[in-house]
């Protein structure tokens, strides 16, 4: 068994070594620890990084834990080249960012807000797994809902959908 | 008025439409419609090629417009109890158009985050774990894996004869990409261990052959003989 200060450097191993989330479950599976233990240990380190204004900050989502940069120092990790190269097109962006702040959402709800079909920015969507299909609305034809994706959040540098920027005023300017 | 716009800039009559609004300099919220609409149509005469979608949802706004336009000529008839004007007909559209605009807004920020503009965070790059000794596998070997997978499968058949739906290529398509993301070493037995039928293992194999050959994923063997790995294709294709 190990003690808790052991505990908490392997979780930080752990969290360090993987590119996606790590789920409680799986750091109880290796390290034989409960689940409390696991996520009391799991606050402290995080605690301690934001404390410290450590470069690596712990943000959990629904599928568990991982690290990500610091949003103080993003200018200098983006200049040290994690920007990405791709290029989304408009209506791309303007269907994501529809789909981001109303899922979930049908394909019929956000063409009704663009005034233009949608198909074909869903597909890509879909394609590049951003967004997946979250359940059917319970409506005629029970159409498919979307929603975003864990690589949503990651692409965006997004730690939660909370985390999205605010929505601005409906109505005035 | 002469703007000389080209419709293929616009994402749709919306977006079209805020940009005469704001080409005008007017109040979204007093639109003058008589003028925007000529505009709006004018626009719609230079469009040279446009898809037939579009061109649908760019004619629908038109005649929204004129609706909108004739109803504002005729008098507008006082509600009894209440001693209120009745709606503006201008009401619903100005909504949809602040609506969009808002959206237009947020996806910007988006960009913005996208492409590290704005305060954002980081995350670490799946690295991928490149073979040692890297040997693309070849037609033949793939075949060959494909044919061993083949047989076993006979054993495993199930007994029930269930009818059988189409089986989808794309799909399957989707399956392998959608496998590779989450497992970064899929073997091809791996692969096909889920197919319940040989027509399953067969389509499983051509969306495999039909990804190798659009690029998106790569199958690697390390050593002669040895486990066939398949792989995402570190891939810079745009979203389009």
């Amino acid at each position: 068994m190990l003690i808790r200060q052991e505990l908490k450097a392997v979780i930080e191993a752990i969290l360090f070594v993987r590119s996606e989330a790590v789920s409680v479950e799986e750091i109880a599976r290796v390290t034989g620890a409960s689940r409390e233990d696991i996520l009391t240990v799991l606050t402290e380190l995080s605690l301690e990084y934001n404390e410290r204004k450590s470069g690596i900050e712990i943000v959990s989502g629904d599928a568990g834990f991982l690290m990500c940069t610091r949003p103080e120092y993003h200018e200098y990790v983006r200049d040290f080249g994690a920007t990405q190269a791709e290029r989304l097109s408009q209506g791309v962006l303007e269907t994501l960012a529809i789909i981001a702040y109303r899922q979930p959402i049908t394909r019929a709800e956000v063409e009704a807000i663009r005034g233009v079909r949608a198909d074909r920015a869903l597909q890509s969507l879909q394609k590049r797994g951003l967004i997946r299909e979250v359940g059917r609305k319970d409506a005629p034809g029970r159409p498919v809902m979307y929603g975003t994706t864990d690589e949503f959040l990651k692409l965006f540098g997004l730690t939660s959908l909370q985390d999205l920027p605010a929505v601005l005023e409906e109505g005035n300017e | 008025m002469g703007y000389s716009v080209k419709l293929d800039n616009y994402e749709g009559p919306l977006d079209l439409l805020l940009k005469l609004i704001e080409q005008n300099q007017v109040d979204i919220y007093d639109i003058p419609i008589a003028s925007i609409t000529d505009q709006y149509l004018a626009a719609l005469e230079t469009m040279d090629e446009v898809d037939l979608d579009l061109l649908a949802d760019f004619l629908l706004m038109a005649a929204t417009l004129i609706n909108i336009k004739t109803r504002l000529l005729l008098p507008r008839p006082r509600v009894e109890e209440t001693g209120e004007d009745e709606e503006d007909p201008r009401h619903y559209l100005v909504n949809r158009l602040v609506e969009y605009r808002n959206f237009k807004a947020l996806a910007r920020m988006l960009e913005q985050k996208y492409e590290g503009r704005l305060p954002r965070v980081y995350f670490r790059e799946p690295w991928e774990q490149e073979p040692q000794r890297e040997l693309h596998a070849t037609l033949p070997q793939l075949v060959q894996a494909f044919k061993s997978v083949w047989f076993q499968k006979d054993d495993t058949e199930i007994p029930v004869r269930i009818p059988e739906g189409d089986i989808d290529i794309n799909e399957k398509m989707q399956v392998i990409e959608e496998s590779c993301r989450k497992r970064r070493h899929l073997t091809l037995q791996e692969l096909f261990a889920g197919a319940t039928s040989r027509r399953e293992a067969l389509v499983l194999f051509l969306a495999l052959l039909e990804l190798i050959r659009l690029g998106r994923v790569t199958a690697v063997q390390s050593e002669p003989f040895g486990v066939i790995s398949i792989m995402k294709t570190r891939s810079r294709q745009n979203a389009d």
